[in-house]
């Protein structure tokens, strides 16, 4: 027999609380012995700034600290809200344990020193 | 003489093509910033986005600049009119790369203009526009 009672149990996923993130604007520069990611991050400061790098995925999150006081009373919202999120695939081997970081003026400078292997080696011709 | 007398401070797109899409759209998302971010900073100089508030007694400003320097921030008030703008460079070895911005928003009637204060810190310029005596809210008590 049917049974027309619905279902009210919620997943785990419904249940957590959604977030909302912005995605960053970045830029990747590359020299012969490091990367360098600079995320544009407004209203994070040092603190709000957690890195952690999983095998081949960098992932950046930036909780700003910035908020518009309460007894503010918007007239025109052109600025995103929430706070950052940015995931790299990470394709080539660096060093995890030497990458710096470094946030000034709302931007995260991220330096990711490239593996030994992945180095561009000089071969002296003998 | 004014004609209109401008109880809110507004801020216009400077590029006509946004502004275009801004018609009767006072708030929440900007259409024109899309062709912005579809474009991206190559169309030229960057406009930053600038939310608004007020409370009682004041008129405040938000702008988003990350990877400003405090010194390169210039304002400037001209008439009702209060632009912000600024050039840098970024050197990365050996490449050096220019940016620029401005962006400008209108000073209502009734802010003591000579009051308006400007802070920056983590990327975010936040300007103070104290409103005048005579246009902050008050009580009328009824005898």
């Amino acid at each position: 027999m049917n049974t027309t009672k619905l279902d009210t149990t919620t997943t785990p996923e419904q249940q957590a609380q959604v977030h909302a993130w912005r995605r960053p604007r970045y830029d990747v520069s590359e020299s012969t012995d490091a990367f360098d990611v600079k995320v544009s991050m407004p209203g994070v400061t040092r603190d709000g700034v957690t890195i952690s790098v999983d095998g081949e995925s960098l992932s950046i999150t930036g909780t700003r600290t910035h908020e518009a006081p309460k007894g503010w009373r918007p007239l025109r919202r052109e600025l995103q809200e929430g706070d950052y999120r940015l995931n790299l695939r990470l394709n080539v081997a660096i060093k995890e344990a030497e990458i710096r970081a470094h946030v000034e003026d709302g931007v995260l400078d991220l330096m990711l020193p490239k593996a030994d292997e992945v180095k561009p080696r000089k071969i002296r011709v003998s | 003489m004014k004609l209109v007398r401008y109880e809110y401070p507004q801020a216009p797109s400077t590029s006509a093509f946004n502004r275009l899409f801004d018609l009767g759209m006072p708030s929440a998302a900007r259409f024109g910033e899309l062709f912005d971010d579809y474009w991206g900073p190559e169309t030229g100089s960057h406009q930053p986005a600038v939310d608004l508030y007020e409370d009682d007694q004041n008129f405040f400003a938000c702008l988003e600049l990350p990877g400003v320097k405090k010194d390169a921030i210039d304002l400037q008030l001209e008439n009702a009119v209060l632009t912000f703008s600024g050039s840098y460079s970024e050197e990365t070895k050996g490449a050096k790369s220019d940016y620029s911005f401005q962006r400008s928003i209108s000073v209502p009637d009734g802010v003591a203009r000579d009051k308006i204060k400007a802070s920056y810190e983590n990327g975010i310029l936040t300007v103070i526009m104290p409103k005048e005596d005579t246009y902050k809210p008050r009580q009328i008590t009824v005898k």
